[in-house]
């Protein structure tokens, strides 16, 4: 192992040469761990009109100087829908999709992904004022003739960290 | 900028920070913007590195909706459930699993989509585990897949 100081600057390296340490890199650091927590999410059917919603769920509190939240979650509840269902998935930021449904999916025509694609459901993690946020974004069409849709209840397990870099 | 390395035998901690004063070795969750590193916070650090390439499965063209599959990985071994991180190298690239990381689409020609596949990846209290989320219609099959997959194992139990 190699320690040098100078100009403003620690740098550490292995036996190998490899960087382990150096402080004109930011670190990202871990500033809370918070507790394990549960959300069930209520079953949602389909109306006579077209949803759209983007709803926050409240997770917790973290340093107010946090801006990254990483760790695991896991979804479980009635139906298996979903990436991960009943099962722990890595968190690192993106959006997890839950849910998504249509005839065609997606269309080669610019624009038609919007008509193709009739439901979705996702979320993502964020720190806002020195709380974890989780945001849930659905999209379901109107009930056609006859048939409703719906997006099954479930619950949204976290054990989540946030931190920053620096 | 000045950069000072202290630490002290007196109660065990080291950290670096910037700046002429020593406020954030005492408090550092004050003085967060100048710390480099303070032994009082987490750092993941990875400490076992996997490669494989992993096949997921094909889908018969008989078959319409929505499907999720889980496909074990490896046993990490950890005495608890470890955060994990992966690539994938798609297209040539190596693709972080941040969220559903979209894998595989297909066309059939026509105008629409025939199907896709995202995965996610994650670890319980034994195994290290794919998973995957087919949207597909009954049109055409959808082929397997075999993607190079890259799992660092952190030191942080979750």
């Amino acid at each position: 192992m190699t320690f040098t100081a100078s100009s403003g600057r620690i740098v550490a390296t292995d036996a190998n040469g490899d960087v382990k340490l150096d402080t004109d890199e930011g670190l990202f650091h871990v500033i809370t761990s918070l507790p394990a927590v549960a959300k069930d999410i209520a079953v949602l059917n389909t109306s006579t009109a077209y949803t759209d919603l983007t709803t926050e769920y409240d997770i917790g509190a973290c340093h107010s100087s946090c801006t990254h939240v990483v760790g695991a979650v896991r979804f479980s509840g009635s139906g298996a829908w979903g990436v991960a269902f009943d099962r722990w998935t890595t968190y690192l930021g993106g959006t997890l999709v839950w849910a998504m449904t249509a005839p065609g999916l997606t269309s080669q025509t610019s624009g038609d992904i919007y008509a193709h694609v009739h439901t979705y459901c996702g979320y993502r993690f964020f720190v806002r004022n020195g709380r974890v946020v989780m945001e849930r974004r659905l999209v379901m069409p109107s009930n056609p003739p006859g048939v409703w849709l719906a997006i099954k209840a479930h619950t949204i397990t976290c054990k989540l960290k946030a931190g920053r870099f620096t | 900028m000045t950069v000072t390395l202290l630490g002290k035998g007196s109660n065990g901690v080291v950290s670096i920070f910037t700046g002429d004063d020593d406020l954030p070795f005492g408090d550092p969750l004050n003085h967060l913007d100048r710390i480099k590193f303070h032994s009082s916070l987490a750092y993941p650090k990875v400490i076992r590195t996997e490669t494989r390439n992993h096949v997921f499965d094909s889908y018969a063209t008989s078959l319409m909706g929505t499907f999720t599959k889980t496909y074990d990985l490896f046993a990490h071994g950890r005495p608890g459930q470890p955060w994990v991180l992966a690539s994938a190298t798609i297209g040539g690239n190596k693709v972080a699993f941040a969220g559903s990381l979209p894998v595989q689409m297909g066309f059939s020609g026509s105008t629409q989509t025939q199907w896709a596949r995202w995965v996610t990846i994650g670890a319980d209290a034994t195994h290290v585990r794919a998973f995957e989320y087919v949207v597909k219609n009954n049109n055409t099959s959808m082929p397997a897949i075999t993607i190079p997959l890259t799992v660092w194992v952190t030191d942080e139990l979750l």
